[in-house]
């Protein structure tokens, strides 16, 4: 029976980006459910507009700007479904230029807890969607496929829910037209003339414009299920059972799509304070961690090598699922960023250094094996400063601090 | 949740009856299958000595001409695998310009016939393939699956899984299994994917398998400043984090793969690196780099697998985007197999390429190629060059008017584990699939 300080670091670890430092013992008195409800009930917090310059650098601004903002004290729960959609109606740098992921980013924040059908109607027109997946310039006389498909694949159905390659051909048709206008500012605009000139026959209903493509896939039958298990993945770590899938599935129905009361369903089950340290962090998750703990400025650009940039998903479906954020080259690099950022790390407490480090890092649920590893390490160097570099970084890669 | 034809169950069963050469559907591969197989097409007389419409450009750098001779020591011999994410077009990267019907399907996005390094009168290599051209390769044709999907995910687990069925025939990968038959339980990893996250198609039962981004990630920990107490003391908390019992199943998780770490990156403290002058810029060139020094250490990692960025996947612009990839490719390569050449090792390393599927037969207003299903696969180092298998169709496409596969992924694998390994098919793939004769030199 784990006690409150550690049922607060779970919630904190899965309901935002990353607790802050010593955040967990610092809530002493606040119960785990009321510190759940708080964030919940928290009001999205907007952060100041990025500008780019034209001569900034947006590849390197725009993913540094995003961490700063995730680690603001004001980020809570809505910050991390932000990151949350962005793991699952993906764009990228890789093909679509800063200030179009940026302006997509803003058009997340603001549908974070809102409405799955007006997300996706909005997604599905945003310029930087259009740019990834080629919907922008795809005429009706033969059109891309490459958005048609992955909205009912990925984002909104799932593979194998019973759509046809017929009814690929048909989104293609009806979502066709569209163009993003590169001399005016990178407007979005529609195309009669390209656009689709007959009804296409989509899932059973005759559609023949973007919008009525998105309503008709909201509402199919599979597409409540299929976001509700998303979300549930996103926020635990696991797939819901097909029992507990249908309840959330029916609890997004019955709210018109509505995200927040899916979320508050998803969070308030008893199983979400109960099944602790079984997700492992990603890579993001932990740089963040590490920033928080060693509190120095550190370069994003070691999350390349992790393999987690922000903007800059590995495809169209995200970065890959949670167990392989356990790997040796996860591990490796790690050690290498751990060990070489953690010089300026603050100064540990005299009498108890491991306990000190362990609960700035809101490590509450530690094995003797760890400890025992850390104790022993320290004795080994006599010099203070040096061994609260050398603590910082061991917590680093130690095992309880890559799960989240 | 797939939607394979068979179930996981259904497979094994039809496995185990030995039904491996039954059609899926009333089809069969053109390619024969297993006893039942009407036995290997005939090679096309061809390769880098046949007939060529465009000359290699006289300013290339070419500078390996001959194709080594394999090892016969079959314990010493190593695998690359560079994975083509997104879905390569075979039609592009050997083009069939002599089959008229090539440009009627492809409006804007066929390669010209000028720009054709011509291996016969019917196909020739991309014009951004005059090193591979020069060296020759052997071209499988038309590899895929008969029971083909249009989603990346589900046909990158088939590939990854190596199944032509199911992306869940197996709970290992394919190059996982093959790492379980060949290799050394005792080594720190005997398959390497390269990057930050191990791929399904390593996954194993028996040796270790694991993905490192870079030779840096490995050897800063150990094997720099080690005469520094702190980091003595930081080297000895890493790998004892790796001793401990695991506090539940993710935990234990952790620690077994701190525990690789350290014996990998011990491993690895020595290796001798690649002059990186010697290669190119790109990611592709970044990830065989590392794999030359991963097999020239010997330390008994015997398969690499490269992935190769998503940009292959050219809904768009095709003719814009392919020629870079292509060149890309090319620069890669010939710098791996120079660096290879000049470590001794060309008579035992094998580079076969994979990519989950070919583009659509016809291209899209877009000026590219949406997801088709066959495509064209690459296996070179000691081979036979030239076409093997059968070019598929350009005329009798399936119902959604894509490609029909010619080989089966499995067969192709087939051929890699039994012929490259001396691993018997079986051991590897269900289905009765049998190796391609004629590619590597003794088969």
């Amino acid at each position: 029976m784990a006690n409150d300080i550690a049922q607060r670091a779970h919630v904190l670890r899965r309901l935002t980006m990353a607790p802050a430092l010593r955040q967990a013992a610092e809530l002493d008195g606040t119960s785990p459910t009321d510190l759940v409800e708080s964030l919940l009930a928290a009001e999205p917090w907007s952060p100041d507009e990025l500008v780019l310059a034209d001569d900034d650098d947006g590849y390197s601004l725009l993913p540094a700007w995003w961490i700063e903002v995730m680690l603001d004290d004001r980020a809570g729960l809505h910050e991390r479904m932000t990151w949350f959609w962005h793991t699952h109606l993906t764009s990228g740098l890789n093909k679509v230029k800063p200030a179009l992921m940026y302006r997509q980013h803003r058009m997340l924040r603001e549908h974070a807890m809102g409405n799955v059908r007006e997300l996706l109607q909005a997604v599905t027109v945003d310029a930087a969607m259009l740019l990834w997946l080629d919907g922008a310039g795809s005429s009706a006389s033969s059109p891309n496929q490459n958005f048609g498909r992955e909205v009912m694949e990925l984002f909104a159905l799932g593979h194998g829910a019973g759509y046809t390659q017929a009814d690929v051909e048909a989104a293609a048709h009806a979502l066709s037209g569209w163009w993003v206008d590169g001399d005016q500012g990178d407007e979005v605009r529609f195309d009669p003339d390209r656009g689709p000139q007959q009804a296409a026959d989509l899932l059973g209903r005759s559609v023949s414009s973007a919008s009525e493509v998105i309503d008709a896939i909201c509402d199919h039958p599979a597409c409540a299920p299929w976001i509700a298990g998303a979300v549930h993945q996103g926020l635990t770590g696991a797939a819901p059972d097909e029992g507990r899938r249908a309840e959330l599935a029916a609890v997004l129905m019955a709210n018109d799509l509505d995200i927040a009361p899916l979320v508050a369903d998803i969070v308030r089950h008893a199983s979400f304070l109960e099944q602790r340290m079984n997700r492992p962090r990603s890579a993001l998750e932990w740089f963040l961690a590490v920033r928080r703990l060693y509190e120095v400025e550190l370069d994003w650009w070691p999350l390349d090598g992790l393999g987690q940039v922000p903007f800059s998903p590995p495809n169209v479906a995200g970065w890959p699922g949670d167990a392989r954020w356990v790997s040796v080259g996860v591990q490796l690099g790690k050690a290498q960023l751990a060990m070489d950022s953690a010089w300026d790390t603050a100064t540990l407490d005299e009498a108890d250094p491991v306990g000190d480090v362990l609960t700035r890092a809101c490590l509450h649920e530690v094995s003797d094996a760890t400890t025992t590893v850390l104790r022993e390490a320290a004795a080994s160097v006599d010099d203070r400063r040096a061994r609260s570099s050398l603590l910082h970084a061991l917590v680093a890669v130690s095992p309880e601090f890559s799960i989240a | 949740m797939s939607a394979s034809v068979f179930s996981r169950r259904e497979l094994l069963k039809w496995a185990a009856a030995g039904a491996g050469a039954a059609a899926v559907g009333g089809i069969t591969y053109t390619y024969g299958r297993g006893s039942t197989g009407q036995g290997p097409l005939p090679v096309a007389d061809s390769g880098v000595n046949g007939a060529q419409r465009a000359l290699v450009p006289a300013a290339s750098p070419v500078t390996e001409l001959t194709t080594p001779v394999a090892t016969g020591d079959v314990g010493s011999r190593m695998l690359v695998v560079v994975e083509l994410g997104g879905g390569n077009d075979g039609f592009s990267m050997m083009a069939p310009y002599g089959m008229g019907r090539y440009y009627d399907l492809r409006r804007t996005t066929a390669v010209a016939e000028s720009d054709v390094l011509a291996l016969d009168d019917e196909v020739g290599f991309h014009g951004s393939l005059p090193k591979l051209h020069a060296r020759g390769a052997a071209v499988i044709q038309g590899v895929g699956s008969l029971t083909p999907d249009l989603s990346h995910f589900e046909m990158m687990s088939r590939w990854w899984n190596g199944s032509p069925l199911s992306g869940q025939a197996y709970d290992t990968g394919f190059f996982g299994r093959l790492a379980d038959a060949i290799g050394d339980p005792a080594a720190a990893a005997v398959a390497v994917s390269v990057g930050s996250a191990s791929s399904p198609a390593l996954l194993s039962r028996r040796v270790g398998t694991l993905a490192v981004p870079n030779l840096g990630a490995a050897t800063s920990v150990f094997g720099a400043g080690d005469d520094d107490p702190v980091r003595q003391a930081f080297q000895y908390g890493f790998a004892a984090f790796g001793d401990g019992d695991g506090a539940n199943e993710l935990d234990a998780r952790i620690r077994a793969v701190a525990a690789q770490s350290t014996r990998f990156a011990q491993t690895l403290s020595g290796a001798t690196p690649s002059d990186p002058e010697s290669y190119p810029g790109s990611g592709l060139a970044g990830g065989l780099r590392l794999a030359a020094q991963l097999l020239a250490q010997d330390a008994g990692v015997r398969i690499v697998h490269v992935p190769a960025h998503q940009d292959y996947d050219t809904h768009e612009n095709h003719n814009g985007r392919y020629p870079t990839l292509m060149q890309d490719l090319d620069d890669a390569l010939q710098a791996f197999f120079d660096d290879i050449a000049t470590r001794g090792m060309a008579d035992r390393v094998l580079v076969m390429t994979t990519s989950e599927f070919g583009r659509a037969a016809t291209d899209n207003d877009s000026g590219g190629l949406d997801h088709g299903t066959a495509s064209h696969a690459l296996l070179m180092g000691p081979v036979q060059a030239g076409r093997h298998g059968e070019h598929p169709s350009l005329t009798d496409l399936d119902a959604d008017g894509s490609i029909r596969a010619t080989v089966g992924l499995d067969e192709y694998y087939a051929t890699v584990a039994e012929h490259w390994f001396g691993v018997p098919a079986s051991e590897v793939i269900d289905g009765g699939a049998s190796p391609i004769p004629g590619i590597i030199s003794g088969s």
